[in-house]
């Protein structure tokens, strides 16, 4: 035993106590400081934390909790707040508070420094609330984009020509080709007949027959049979008059059948056009999502993140066999719980009042029990509830409890928040919905249920007597902003009801909202009118480009048929002039001969008489 | 030149008026400091003996060097060791539960995997270590030392200044 070293320790002792009095304040804020930024994800600051070793009471004057999402605003501030920890639980290195009063609570007030964190890359660690999140900004990320990249920009007429390449244009000029073709073999064809040359002939051989120098019965009679002969062969030629006539009508009505196909052939094109020029399909689902999906599921995977915190810690206490930490940081190791069923928590805080009032002037009460490390050795599960109204008559009321009590971990938080102002607000984060909320109320209610990984939950919100403010409004850089600008300057009631429901490998998140209906009709409204103006200009577009065309095939289809038709008329006239001719020559022959007999009969009679 | 000074601090170890079992405990004690955690209950009380018991404290800072850089890179194997302690041995659970709510002892961290760890690791060493440094201790005093004075390196290491400073604080600690 060496006296010099027991002077040396009492010394040393009373050099720690002097340290403890002086540093444990600025030590234990700080590490309170760093607690509560690693939960929140944002700076946390306590203001003159004081500890009085007697009575272990501890005070401070002023808790700032910044908030993740705005960090020059702070999620929650207090006043001053005062509370007594046990000592005895000390000694076993176990935090029991009785109850602390937090008063003066404020929300969403300003900072005077910025409250963000470091950038510090943390290995996140998956479990069914990341994964649960992952998911939902997937969902978000993915919905809607492509669908809605065909309505960015205006129906162009002059693209929609390029890629519709008309082809009518090639069917008309090979038709009028072929129909050229066949009108030239008919007019060679026509031009090869010598029906003209047999029936002059013929008419060469009626005007032959002279009657007045027939005399003798013989004569008629043979004169008779050449008028038939005449005949029989201008019948013969009539006949193959008609034959080609009959081809000719023929071939001329294919033509017509072939000219009704051009139409036809049009029609396709406009056809296509239209198609190229359709109205996209959009389900209502996806404009809610668009809009409100981001605000709606960065909030959700807050209070996820909240609650992934305060399950980590309660597995954390868990006794038994925690899983391994595979690598711990060095020299820091796992700490493992042992707990017996009489023994208390390491960190118990019975009891918490709160009481303040938020920004739009509600003044809250409220209480939070039973935050501890180990629900199981107390018997009780974390509740909180706290409620409040403000004399314009918004009220908040939101009620929740941490239940790890049970294997399987549950969680249940019920909100409701109504008539708060939604003053120079912003409804959400997407560039389709940039305008400022100049004035408007909103109600809220709110239901999140999680048990194991079972995940069901529903937000609604309704804004009313909405105004915006188109101050800053940018201009449209395409279609959809546009249409989102007009809904939005039309509308004085924004609501959405968004649920997630189902386990982290089997998510089901809905987002629907009246926006859905108003911008559709609006969309179908204004892009249907503008489509139809563009399918008018493609018509007439379509029409110039295949008029031409047309004009000249159905001129040469006219010019050729009108000349056909005369060749064939021409020939029809001649052979029913011969006709005629035959027909009065054979009428003369034949009075001539009944002429004859008469005389003959009179000479007889003479004769018989006589 | 940090190889050098802890080679000239060993060899003032060996070399100082401290007996071998007195040389022999501070290193033992200082392995127990370097090995496990620094600011744990039990090297508190380590502390406490050191100051109190005629040990070398030369030898206690020597030891604790060395065994901290030990430490930490067999941090994993202490990790996986206490883990194994604490949570797979089932007959052990009811010790571990029954000490954890004992007031003060829960305080000294022992729940702690790498604490558990690297306090069996060096409670196992405790005797070999101390009858190792002893024989030691004791054969190079009648063997090696004379030798070792000869050496070139030995006569620069006395005329340097970490030398000097040490003759000058060794006999504060008794």
């Amino acid at each position: 035993m060496r006296w010099k070293g027991i002077i040396f320790l009492a010394v040393l002792l009373g050099i720690v106590l002097i340290i403890l009095f002086i540093f444990t304040d600025a030590w234990l804020e700080a590490q309170l400081e760093d607690l509560g930024a690693s939960i929140v994800g944002a700076k946390v600051e306590i203001d003159d934390l004081d500890i009085s070793l007697i009575g272990l009471h501890v005070r401070w004057q002023r808790l700032q909790v910044t908030n993740p999402k705005n960090t020059m605003k702070n999620l929650i501030e207090t006043g001053k707040c005062e509370f007594n920890m046990e000592f005895l639980p000390l000694l076993s290195d176990k935090i029991i508070i009785e109850n602390i009063a937090l008063t003066q609570l404020r929300s969403g007030t300003d900072r005077e420094t910025d409250g963000r964190l470091p950038r510090e890359e943390k290995e996140a660690r998956e479990n069914f609330i990341t994964k649960t999140s992952d998911r939902l900004q997937k969902n978000v990320e993915s919905s809607v984009g492509v669908q809605l990249s065909s309505l960015k920009h205006k129906v162009n007429v002059d693209s929609i020509m390029k890629l519709l390449q008309i082809q009518s244009i090639d069917k008309i000029t090979a038709l009028q080709a072929s129909l050229e073709q066949k009108y030239d073999s008919w007019e060679k064809e026509l031009s090869q007949l010598k029906f003209e040359e047999d029936l002059k002939k013929l008419e060469t051989r009626i005007k032959s027959l002279d009657i007045n120098k027939i005399k003798t019965v013989e004569q008629f009679q043979s004169s008779l049979k050449e008028v038939n002969e005449i005949k029989a062969s201008i019948d013969s030629i009539n006949k193959s008059i008609m034959g080609t006539k009959e081809d000719l009508t023929s071939d001329l009505k294919q033509t017509q059948n072939a000219l009704g196909q051009v139409d036809d052939w049009i029609q396709e094109d406009y056809d296509r056009a239209r198609s190229m020029a359709k109205i996209p399909e959009i389900s209502m689902q996806n404009i809610a999502k668009l809009i409100f999906g981001k605000t709606v599921v960065d909030q959700f995977t807050q209070y996820l993140a909240y609650i992934a915190q305060a399950r980590e810690y309660a597995n954390k206490f868990k006794s038994a066999k925690p899983e391994k930490e595979e690598s711990p940081p060095r020299l820091k190791g796992q700490n493992i719980y042992f707990y017996s069923k009489n023994a208390r928590p390491d960190f118990w805080i019975k009891n918490i009042e709160l009481s303040g009032i938020t920004g739009d002037q509600i003044t809250l009460e409220g209480n939070v029990q039973n935050i501890v490390s180990t629900q199981k050795l107390i018997g009780s599960t974390t509740k909180m509830l706290i409620a409040g109204s403000s004399e314009k008559g918004a009220s908040l009321k939101l009620n929740g409890e941490l239940n790890y009590l049970q294997e399987k971990p549950a969680e249940d938080f019920k909100l409701s928040y109504t008539g708060f102002s939604l003053n120079n607000t912003y409804l959400s984060q997407s560039k389709f919905l940039p305008n400022k909320v100049a004035k408007g109320m909103g109600v809220i209610t709110a239901d999140l249920n999680l048990s194991g990984d079972e995940i069901n939950s529903e937000i609604k919100f309704v804004g009313n007597n909405l105004r915006f403010d188109y101050a800053d409004q940018a201009k449209p850089s395409n279609k959809f902003e546009e249409i989102i600008q007009s809904i939005v300057r039309g509308i004085s009631t924004v609501d959405f009801k968004a649920k997630v429901t189902g386990k982290s490998d089997d998510l089901h998140f809905s987002l629907n909202s009246n926006l859905d209906d108003i911008f559709v009709r609006e969309t179908k409204a204004i892009v249907s009118k503008e489509v139809e103006e563009a399918k008018q200009k493609i018509k007439s577009e379509v029409d110039k480009q295949i008029g031409t065309y047309r004009g000249q095939l159905n001129e040469m289809v006219q010019e050729k048929e009108k000349f056909l038709t005369n060749e064939m008329q021409k020939y029809e006239r001649l052979i029913n002039e011969k006709i005629e001719m035959a027909d009065a020559k054979k009428k003369e022959i034949e009075k001539q001969i009944e002429k004859e007999k008469s005389k003959l009969k009179d000479k007889v009679k003479d004769i018989i008489k006589f | 030149m940090f190889g050098i000074e802890i080679l000239a601090k060993l060899i003032k170890v060996l070399r100082s008026g401290a007996t071998p079992p007195q040389i022999a405990a501070g290193f033992v004690l200082g392995m127990i400091i370097g090995l496990t955690p620094l600011w744990s209950l039990h090297n508190l009380v380590i502390l406490i003996i050191i100051i109190l018991v005629n040990v070398n404290i030369s030898a206690v800072i020597f030891s604790f060097l060395v065994f901290s850089a030990f430490a930490y890179l067999l941090d994993p194997g202490f990790h996986s060791l206490g883990y194994f302690v604490l949570t797979d041995i089932s007959v052990l659970l009811g010790l571990w539960t029954v000490l954890y709510n004992i007031p003060i002892l829960a305080l000294s961290k022992f729940n702690n995997t790498v604490v558990m760890g690297s306090l069996i690791v060096s409670v196992v060493l405790i005797l070999p270590m101390y009858y190792l440094i002893k024989k030691g201790v004791i054969a190079y005093r009648e063997n090696i030392d004379a030798k070792i004075q000869k050496w070139k390196i030995v006569q620069v290491i006395k005329g340097s200044k970490i030398y000097n400073l040490y003759e000058r604080i060794k006999n504060i600690g008794g």
